[in-house]
């Protein structure tokens, strides 16, 4: 028992850990709250049924093909929408209700083309559970966490090894000085954008094989998601992933122990009890360095 | 044919009109310098010419290297080889020393050229060798200073505008900073350089523009301006 719900806690933390991770980076480098970002993850996971199921693509050439397309997807949205709002000058607090907007855009168009009704993912392993210490897992699970560690390895090493994602940080904190340097500030965020809805298309393509694919999923895991970036600290990566291992945890202990419709509504209690305590997260910025 | 020329250069921020018909030019190889007190548009007239204030407030002409430039972006002048020190010196605080500096070499793609000439850099500002691992935002006015030059001269350009880069310093750092100004001249840097520190101004550049409320009010040769009665009276102190 105990050991079940340590993997169920890492695996969904895991998760939301991804999830926050694409609320912090779009909040890092642009100080907007990504309302959408959810949607994102709704767009992705039916987009990647389809190529996987309807198309009959690998379950790799699908993770692949939908995180490309979804890369495109957000940085065509920061190039023609959201870097034309800030050109005017258009405020934060305006930005936000501008992504606001686009979710609902996407959910209304993701339930035009795709219909309503959720849509069976199919199983990526044909061994239906794995037994870790006496604990039966789905073999896609234990996938979700491994791809979370990658994914976030990988964001580390762009960010801190490259020098396009260098200049996105540069960007992020001195977008007149990057300027200055010679960087496309606005291409610099459309960078970012994509690589949101790049990891965006992971969280889908993690999460359809647990939830299944349908419109509903982004709402599901989106706040759960801010949740996590918000307590871990928000706009710092590392502080995602932490926030979200942690609300993985609490969930499904509450879950196991106590009771599992309650389970929901710890994401928020830890969000309030978080912003109470330690209003700027476990890691704000200016305690460790800012990634 | 002068490497910046200027043109009767007006700026609006929405209606105040900033710029009032400003005409200046550099020749290869010069310091020019341009003075003025707070709020003359020192600042404003670098970032128009430098393309980092928005391209909608720009009235007049500016030509580098004989090609417009006038209303291009930012990024697109630096590529062209106009690199900026900014004013209050906008370095990044959260990247490395080196992190700086890469990002100032941010479109070249020479990597073994751009390490020869960081350590080119690291001579002519040692204390930047020493603290090359550590936080940009953890260094001294000075050191700061010193990187935002660097990172401007890692780019390898044909001007560099210095924006006040004596603001907020102790003399002894002024007199450092100013010494390596004069050093990347004798190597071929062409330099316009703002500044309300005009003495040491005057006696770093060969030219220099005297900038009053948006307009140019004088022009000489600085040995000629620091003997004038007005510039005197008005910039040196008496």
């Amino acid at each position: 028992m105990l050991i079940s719900i340590i993997i169920a806690g890492l695996v969904m933390g895991a998760i939301y850990g991804m999830v926050g991770l694409g609320f912090s980076i779009i909040f890092r480098a642009s100080g907007i709250m990504n309302l959408a970002q959810s949607e994102m993850i709704t767009l992705a996971s039916l987009i990647g049924v389809t190529l996987y199921q309807t198309v009959g693509l690998s379950f790799w050439l699908a993770l692949a093909l939908t995180m490309l397309i979804m890369f495109a997807f957000g940085a065509l949205l920061q190039l023609g929408i959201i870097s034309k709002y800030a050109d005017r000058g258009v405020a934060g607090i305006y930005m936000v209700l501008v992504t606001l907007g686009l979710s609902k855009m996407f959910n209304g168009g993701c339930e035009l083309i795709f219909g309503a009704n959720p849509i069976q993912f199919p199983s990526v392993f044909s061994v239906s559970t794995v037994n870790i210490l006496g604990a039966f897992v789905t073999p896609e699970r234990i996938l979700s966490f491994f791809l979370s560690a990658i994914g976030m390895l990988l964001i580390h090493l762009f960010l801190t090894k490259t020098k396009v994602g260098i200049a996105t940080r540069a960007c992020a904190s001195d977008a007149v000085a990057a300027e200055a340097c010679g960087i496309n500030v606005v291409k610099s965020n459309a960078v970012v954008w994509g690589l949101a809805s790049a990891v965006a298309a992971m969280c889908g393509m993690m999460l359809g094989p647990i939830y299944g694919a349908a419109i509903s999923l982004g709402s599901k895991v989106g706040t759960k998601g801010m949740a996590s970036s918000v307590s871990g600290g928000f706009g710092n990566i590392y502080g995602a992933m932490v926030g979200g291992l942690l609300l993985g945890m609490v969930e499904s202990f509450v879950g196991g122990y106590v009771n599992s419709t309650m389970k929901d509504m710890v994401a928020y209690l830890l969000l309030f009890l978080m912003l109470c305590v330690r209003p700027t997260g476990l890691f704000n910025e200016q305690s460790i360095r800012d990634v | 044919m002068a490497l910046l020329e200027v043109k009767d250069l007006h700026y609006f921020y929405g209606n105040v009109h900033a710029l009032k018909g400003v005409s200046l030019r550099v020749e290869q190889g010069e310091i020019v310098t341009l003075i003025g007190s707070n709020g003359a548009g020192k600042t404003t007239l670098l970032r128009t010419v430098s393309g980092l204030n928005p391209a909608k407030g720009i009235r007049g002409e500016v030509l580098f290297d004989g090609k417009p430039i006038t209303g291009a972006k930012g990024h697109n002048v630096t590529g062209m080889g106009m690199a900026q020190v900014l004013e209050g010196r906008h370095i990044f605080p959260k990247l490395t020393v080196l992190e700086n500096i890469q990002m100032g070499a941010y479109l070249r793609r020479d990597k073994a050229e751009i390490a020869r000439q960081t350590e080119e850099l690291f001579e002519l500002f040692p204390r930047l060798k020493e603290r090359e691992r550590s936080l940009g935002g953890t260094l001294s006015g000075g050191e700061q200073e010193m990187l935002a030059i660097a990172r401007a001269m890692i780019s390898n350009p044909k001007l560099l505008l210095l924006d006040e880069p004596s603001m907020g310093l102790a003399p002894l750092v002024i007199h450092e900073i100013f010494a390596a100004i004069r050093k990347l001249r004798e190597n071929g840097t062409t330099i316009l350089l703002v500044e309300q520190n005009s003495k040491a101004a005057l006696s770093t550049a060969d030219r220099g523009y005297v900038l009053q409320t948006g307009e140019i009010v004088m022009e000489d040769t600085c040995e000629n301006l620091a003997k004038d009665p007005e510039v005197k009276k008005a910039y040196l102190g008496g």
